[in-house]
């Protein structure tokens, strides 16, 4: 077994250098990080304009679903700046390139992922912290809610992760990603953005069962607003993506052996 | 007027390229089922709000239903991104070869772009709301003047895109990476066309504030008059704003292709 440390270390190294070469495009960094942080802006002002017109949805006020919002928000924003390397995994393929990282005596999973990491992401984190930062003050945070926060983001991150990892291990079989998958990664970070008893049933089976969203936001969520539910479940429950994201690295492991090379 | 010959190449170009578009017939199929998807999603949260308050809607239930299929169906009239293949002429420096056709260059890059947003929309949208009306309680247009007016208001809407579509094009042969322009136009734009939330439903002066825009023609206009809330009248206003945006749009456009065709400095060797 190749020790961990060593692994998180080499992480680390090409991480830095990602961003140390993103530096040198300073403006176009700037730029793109402003684009982001408005796109999903202005998708959080449509939101909000409907609580303004509609007041509420499902008994959840505009504070309680930003709260919802900021976390599901920032934790794709973190898993989509850490995981690049598997949401773009099918130019990987394409190009051969996965030959070259098989060779390295390093974990693959990790190579991956660090593969093209994208400093812009920080634009969208921004916008999820800064929304997720005004619901925490109209919620009157205790030190427990910033907790269960922390630890939401983490389970959301790491959900997105596996989603990520599972879309990439589709590639070793079918090459191109096929679109239908963003149904799942942006069609997730959507629906787990409002509360889940607003959606038909076979919706709510995808994101609690498939896909842990629910326990990851929704539930904790209903937990600290609704059911006022003890806080070691409020904090225990977000671990269902830590658990997704090891099973989609074993999954993973299983599609490697799989691989055929389609470079030349 | 031009005469006939004279607007033959940009004919068979704009036939060309639609011809290349239908190739993607099975991206078009899958782009159906993603739509159908987040159709639903959409369709579940907007029901809950109305709800939560349907005195406070500008729409029932059926018309928002139907406003938000339209949006799915229209999704590939938004200007989202530059050509990819106009992004590498000028990266490469084979743009040189596009300035010494014998053909105005804004005229051609228009009709790309006409086809690229035309063809998508059309073998996206026609299936989609078969689905939707059959499946998903989407309305067809009530009267047949709401049908017809509907679809003169989707072709202003594509030539519109396409000059919108354009410019950011253009504005590669000035920045090169158009990194910025790719991303903010489309922030804005799917604000402003309703795509995020039907216009309708926003405060009463930032309606009056994004009526004076071009982006609400490109998807809210057309929903508006299929859902029958909008009549003839004001869609002769809306009509005759498109088009003059439109024109101001194109105008700017041949006007920056000029001017950066007098001062350009050409990449690659």
């Amino acid at each position: 077994m190749k020790p961990v440390t060593s692994g998180m270390y080499v992480y680390l190294r090409l991480v830095l250098a990602c961003l140390r070469s993103q530096m040198q495009y300073r403006a176009s960094f700037l730029m793109m990080a402003f684009g982001q942080f408005l796109v999903t802006g202005l998708e959080f002002a449509a939101i909000a304009a409907l609580f303004y017109r509609f007041g509420s949805i499902h008994g959840w006020q505009l504070h309680q679903v930003a709260f919802l919002y900021g976390v599901v928000g920032s934790g794709y924003a973190l898993a989509e700046g850490l995981c690049r390397g598997f949401d773009q995994f099918s130019a990987i393929i394409r190009r051969g390139d996965f030959d070259r990282l098989l060779l390295r005596p390093r974990s693959t999973v990790m190579q991956v992922a660090a593969f093209e990491v994208q400093l812009m992401r920080i634009g969208r984190f921004l916008q999820a912290a800064f929304v997720l930062t005004w619901a925490l003050m109209n919620l009157h945070a205790e030190p427990g809610t910033l907790m269960a926060a922390a630890a939401m983001i983490i389970g959301t991150m790491c959900t997105f992760c596996g989603l990520f990892v599972l879309q990439a291990t589709l590639t070793f079989f079918t090459v191109e990603t096929p679109e239908i998958v963003n149904v799942v990664t942006y069609g997730g970070v959507e629906t787990a953005s409002f509360p889940l008893t607003i959606y038909p049933g076979w919706l709510r089976f995808t994101f609690t069962w498939l896909v842990p969203l629910a326990s990851t936001a929704y539930l904790p969520a209903r937990l600290l607003f609704k059911a006022h539910g003890p806080m070691s479940h409020i904090l225990i429950l977000p671990a269902c993506g830590l658990l997704f994201l090891l099973a989609s690295i074993v999954i993973w492991q299983f599609g490697e052996r799989h691989y055929a090379s389609t470079g030349s | 007027m031009i005469p006939v010959s004279a607007a033959r190449p940009y004919l068979t170009l704009l036939v060309a390229r639609c011809r290349q578009e239908t190739q993607y017939r099975a991206a078009a199929l899958f782009g159906m089922a993603t739509q159908l998807f987040w159709g639903l999603v959409r369709i579940a949260i907007f029901t809950a709000f109305l709800k939560a308050g349907a005195n406070r809607s500008s729409m029932n239930l059926t018309q928002t239903i139907t406003y938000l299929w339209l949006v799915q169906g229209m999704i590939r009239v938004m200007p989202w991104s530059v050509d990819a293949d106009i992004r590498n002429l000028v990266r490469e420096g084979t743009v040189v070869y596009e300035l010494l056709r014998p053909i105005d260059l804004y005229l051609s890059w228009y009709m790309r772009a006409f086809a690229r947003h035309a063809i998508p929309t059309v073998m996206r949208a026609i299936p989609l709301f078969v689905a939707a009306v059959l499946l998903f309680h989407m309305q067809l247009p009530l009267t047949v003047a709401a049908g017809a007016l509907f679809a003169t208001a989707v072709v202003l809407a594509l030539l519109l895109a396409a000059a919108m579509s354009t410019l950011m094009s253009i504005s590669l042969l000035f920045t090169l990476s158009g990194d910025g322009i790719q991303r903010i136009v489309p922030a804005i734009a799917n604000f402003a066309s309703g795509l995020l939330i039907p216009l309708s439903f926003l405060p009463t002066t930032l309606q009056h504030i994004l009526r004076v825009l071009p982006f609400r023609d490109l998807i809210d206009t057309p929903a508006r008059l299929y859902i029958g809330q909008i009549g003839a009248p004001e869609a002769a206003a809306a009509f005759a704003q498109t088009v003059l945006w439109t024109a101001a749009l194109a105008l700017f456009g041949r006007f920056l292709v000029l001017r950066a065709s007098k001062r350009m400095v050409v990449h690659g060797g």
